[in-house]
């Protein structure tokens, strides 16, 4: 019997503020949240946007608050000493940062250090929620949360645990921005126009999602509230280069055959993508050619977006928010946006949704990451029904 | 049960040491982990590449990449972009992946404490691919200062933890298909009686020489290809946290 994986929990926020209202208030109307970086001076990088949040605590607060909210959502609080706990992040570049500035000046760097370790923060949240079962703690960039995702899925659907704890999360940091300025890889004009002729590159931006996977049965025996359902997942390496998306798209079309494959889906059954989308002419070519290559000729007929380009790069956590975006859009029916789109790019004749969120039945939709390495992932959610 | 196909060690003292990779600098985190790739590969152990998935796992990740990085930054000293490409540890795995044609799930990850287990969770998952064949598992450490003073921090031990350059890998294969290739069987692993990990959640503890697991694998391989021990070697028996788990490692 195929064992169905139920989301019953969710924890999220975007650079618009916690909760999926800010979701459906703002990403699925096309608003973005770029502005000039005020958490740290930008001044003497290449460009001064990101799409900051309000949120002023550490990562690790991030983390706390968005598996706090995933377990109240779920109901399932005190019922974790089995669960899995399965999480893609960086660890806090702010506390690499403070340490070294310690030790410029020959003062106690002290002990915040140890947030920097992503499994530190696997072990604190395990410890503050009681999340008593295996722990992974995936690092591997852009897909680090789709992976810890389609893990957790990987330990229900195999039966080794009943309940799952997964996500990830990550905030604009003085570390990040400084490293992606160095690889002249930031938007000139503070927007990111993803698909669009007149892009300029990727900004980077505040978000986490945290989720409560469960056995389908189990949540409806309990009665729980289903969010959505997880169907299924690939991944994939484009054994390509180190840095750049292979130029066919092979790995993430891969990702995707092995997606719908362990979904028992034909490629018609998807009704929207959300595109890793960075808003890079590179990113952009590679992942419309992956979506053809995939898809044949439905991809034409499929709606295809990039909501990085109003919550820009999240990083490790961009998969974990995209599927909590996805999320949203299969509850509300409405495919969000790629905002900010100008003009046509001859590399990119999909259909990118632009600018105008658009009204459409979702039942289907398919969440696409990658990151360097070339490693790709593909992780399918369906709406919250009996089939 | 799992077959072991392939074994590498790299580590001080060096009997030779990793050459560069070209894109990669400062750090000896990349090299290593090429290394190790490179030799199973270069044996024969790796049969397919598009059938083998790579797990790499690291407690502290490249610190020297990270470190030389922040520095630079607090110093305002200009920024190599290498080190923005290198920050990665999926960076290494596209280098490892191009040349080798490794086109199936590369994952990295980090723990706390026992890599074997980790790995060995992780393998089990994708065992469940019947397009994964062989999984290799590498895990690598750099010596650093800020490493060392972060296990004091969290062992809260005066005891010194002396980081150090080194890298450990196995191949794992299901026993069944390493039989039926003519693989080069070094051993056996006996995951099946391992029991579910449970954790104390009543207090947090580290363990960051919990690559002690995959060493203590390394070096009984080497005792079993250099005796005639038949018994099971009960490889790792280890308390975490309140749960105990044993691996046992058969001829």
């Amino acid at each position: 019997m195929t064992i169905r994986v139920a989301v019953t929990g969710m924890g999220v926020m975007t650079p618009f503020g916690f909760g999926v209202e800010a979701i459906r208030d703002n990403i699925l109307c096309g608003r973005h949240r770029f502005g000039v970086t005020t958490r740290f001076d930008a001044s003497r990088f290449r460009t001064a946007y990101s799409a900051q949040s309000e949120f002023a605590g550490s990562m690790l607060e991030l983390g706390f608050r968005c598996t706090e909210e995933a377990l109240d959502c779920a109901g399932l609080q005190d019922q974790m000493q089995n669960a899995a706990l399965v999480i893609g992040i960086s660890g806090d570049y702010n506390a690499l940062n403070a340490y070294w500035k310690h030790q410029q000046i020959g003062r106690d760097p002290g002990s915040g250090i140890v947030e920097f370790l992503p499994a530190y923060h696997s072990d604190a949240i395990a410890t503050r929620f009681r999340i008593g079962g295996p722990r992974l703690v995936f690092n591997n960039a852009c897909v680090a949360s789709s992976n810890a995702i389609g893990a957790a899925y990987d330990y229900i659907v195999q039966g080794k645990v009943d309940v799952a704890v997964c996500g990830g999360y990550s905030l604009v940091s003085e570390e990040m921005y400084a490293k992606f300025d160095s690889g002249m890889a930031f938007s000139s004009d503070g927007r990111v126009r993803s698909f669009s002729g007149k892009r300029t590159g990727m900004l980077l931006g505040d978000g986490g999602a945290m989720f409560v996977l469960e056995k389908w049965e189990a949540a409806i025996r309990r009665k729980a509230t289903i969010l959505a359902e997880i169907i299924g997942w690939g991944a994939a390496c484009d054994a390509y280069h180190v840095c750049q998306p292979h130029p066919e798209g092979a790995g993430m079309a891969a990702a995707i055959g092995r997606a719908l494959q362990r979904a028992e889906l034909v490629q018609s059954r998807v009704d929207y993508i959300n595109a890793h989308g960075t808003g890079t002419l590179h990113n952009d070519k590679s992942e419309t050619l992956a979506i053809k290559r995939a898809f044949g000729d439905y991809a034409y007929d499929m709606p295809v977006s990039s909501t990085k380009t109003m919550t820009g790069h999240i990083l490790e956590g961009t998969g974990a928010v995209e599927t909590a975006i996805c999320i949203a859009a299969l509850q509300n029916n409405i495919v969000p946006p790629t905002a900010g789109y100008l003009d046509k790019d001859p590399h990119c004749d999909l259909d990118y949704v632009p600018n105008v969120p658009r009204s459409k039945d979702l039942s289907v939709v398919l969440n696409l990451n990658a990151s360097f390495g070339g490693n790709n992932t593909a992780l399918l959610v369906g709406k919250a029904i009996e089939r | 049960m799992l077959a072991i196909t392939s074994a590498v060690f790299l580590g001080e003292p060096w009997k030779d040491h990793p050459g560069a990779v070209s894109g990669f600098i400062e750090s000896s985190f990349n090299p290593m982990v090429y290394e190790c790739v490179r030799r199973h590969v270069s044996s024969g152990a790796i049969r397919r590449a598009d059938r083998t998935a790579i797990v790499l796992g690291s407690a502290f990740g490249d610190a020297t990449t990270a470190d030389v990085a922040s520095r630079n930054l607090i110093a305002g000293k200009s920024r190599n972009p290498l080190l923005f490409f290198q920050s990665v540890p999926n960076s290494i795995m596209g280098h490892l992946a191009r040349e080798y044609g490794f086109t199936g799930m590369i994952s990295c990850i980090t723990y706390s404490g026992n890599a074997l287990q980790s790995m060995l969770q992780l393998a089990e998952l994708y065992f469940n691919d019947p397009e994964i064949e062989q999984i290799v598992l590498v895990a690598t450490e750099v010596r650093e200062a800020r490493s060392e003073y972060v296990s004091r921090l969290l062992l809260d031990t005066s005891d010194p933890s002396v980081s150090r350059d080194y890298a450990i890998s196995i191949v794992v294969e299901k026993e069944i298909a390493a039989s039926r290739e003519g693989s080069n069987i070094l051993a056996r692993i006996d995951v099946s009686n391992m029991p579910k990990e449970t954790v104390d959640c009543s207090r947090t503890t580290y363990d960051f020489a919990g690559n002690d697991g995959l060493f203590a694998l390394v070096e009984a391989l080497e005792q079993l290809r250099l005796s005639s021990i038949d018994l099971p070697i009960v490889l790792y028996e280890h308390s975490r946290k309140g749960d105990i788990y044993a691996i046992r490692l058969t001829r």
